[in-house]
């Protein structure tokens, strides 16, 4: 399941799974816990610019908020337990509030879910795309640019920016399907019953047709 | 089936195509697409490529025509197996099931 199917259906209880197995933080997921709900604390708000930044400037991801990760007996970053947030919709009111404030230029389609377990409290999760329009500097008292490479952070390099301010622009090509049925007419009926329907085929996703 | 392709991207899209394979249909006529069934024994399957236009990112949709088939099996689905592609695009692979129609009677019919 590509990370934007997974934003769209995840629940508490796939976060509880996630924990139990020690779901590794990879490329495109990532773990966080918060001090404060508020987002008011210098590392709270470094750490979601930070965050922001690498995953835009790679190809996007997820950020699942109130896990603690932590290295395993094998080394390997993972989720290790609950780290729940009271206070869920003031932190998602912080975020779409922070997310214009965060990087520069801004980044477009960031969306926040509060997934509750209780009135209130629970988890987050924040969907992060891949931008077009890169590099995207880290704000909030960072002012540096980041990318992210398998589960790690990086300091993007002179190059590294050199490369993405003169990359060529690129196309994003998707096919629309227009659906006319028509259901023939049998020797005994007189009408033909016709509906149509029509459908994006955006990528990668699960398809249903409406 | 009408086919449009739409690009949401930040150039132009150069050398645009797609493949479809139908799975559960028979094709009755493909109209400015290209029937391809011949080279995929036993599968109907259309295909479309155009050289010589570009799809501007514009947020209008490019008719690439259309094809009519009929459903083998009326109770099964069709399932259409998709992908498209352009100039700096990896290509792109999608299912896109299509749900049997309730059957409808004639009495039914004229109720709705």
């Amino acid at each position: 399941m590509d990370f934007v199917s997974l934003f769209n259906t995840i629940t508490p209880a796939d976060i509880a799974e996630f924990i139990r197995q020690g779901q590794e933080e990879h490329l495109h997921l990532d773990f966080k816990r918060i001090a404060n709900a508020d987002m008011r604390t210098r590392d709270d708000r470094r750490n979601f610019a930070c965050t922001l930044s690498r995953f835009t400037n790679s190809s996007g991801g997820l950020i699942i908020w109130g896990v603690d990760a932590r290295k395993n007996a094998q080394g390997i970053d993972c989720a290790s337990a609950p780290a729940e947030i009271t206070s869920l919709r003031q932190l998602i009111s912080r975020l779409n509030a922070l997310t214009g404030e965060a990087v520069s230029p801004i980044v477009d389609g960031v969306l926040h879910k509060a997934l509750e377990t209780a009135l209130d409290t629970g988890y987050a999760i924040t969907l992060i795309p891949e931008s077009l329009t890169g590099p995207h500097m880290a704000k909030l008292g960072e002012d540096r640019y980041y990318k992210r490479s398998g589960d790690s952070l990086y300091r993007m390099e002179h190059f590294d920016l050199e490369d993405m301010f003169g990359r060529r622009q690129k196309p994003e090509l998707s096919l629309r399907l227009r659906h006319d049925r028509t259901q023939h007419p049998t020797k005994n009926e007189r009408k033909c019953i016709s509906a149509c329907s029509t459908m994006d085929v955006p990528s990668p996703s699960t398809l249903a047709f409406s | 089936m009408h086919f449009s392709l739409l690009n949401n991207g930040r150039a132009v899209a150069k050398h645009a195509g797609f493949f479809v394979k139908f799975e559960n249909a028979e094709l009755r006529h493909v109209i400015g697409l290209q029937n391809v069934s011949h080279l995929n024994p036993g599968q109907p399957s259309v295909c479309y490529y155009d050289d010589r236009t570009v799809v501007h990112p514009n947020g209008i949709s490019m008719h690439a025509r259309h094809v009519i088939f009929h459903r083998v099996n009326a109770c099964q689905d069709v399932v259409l197996n998709i992908t498209y592609y352009c100039e700096d695009m990896k290509f792109r692979s999608d299912k896109v099931p299509l749900p049997s129609p309730p059957l409808t009677t004639a009495r039914s019919s004229s109720a709705t």
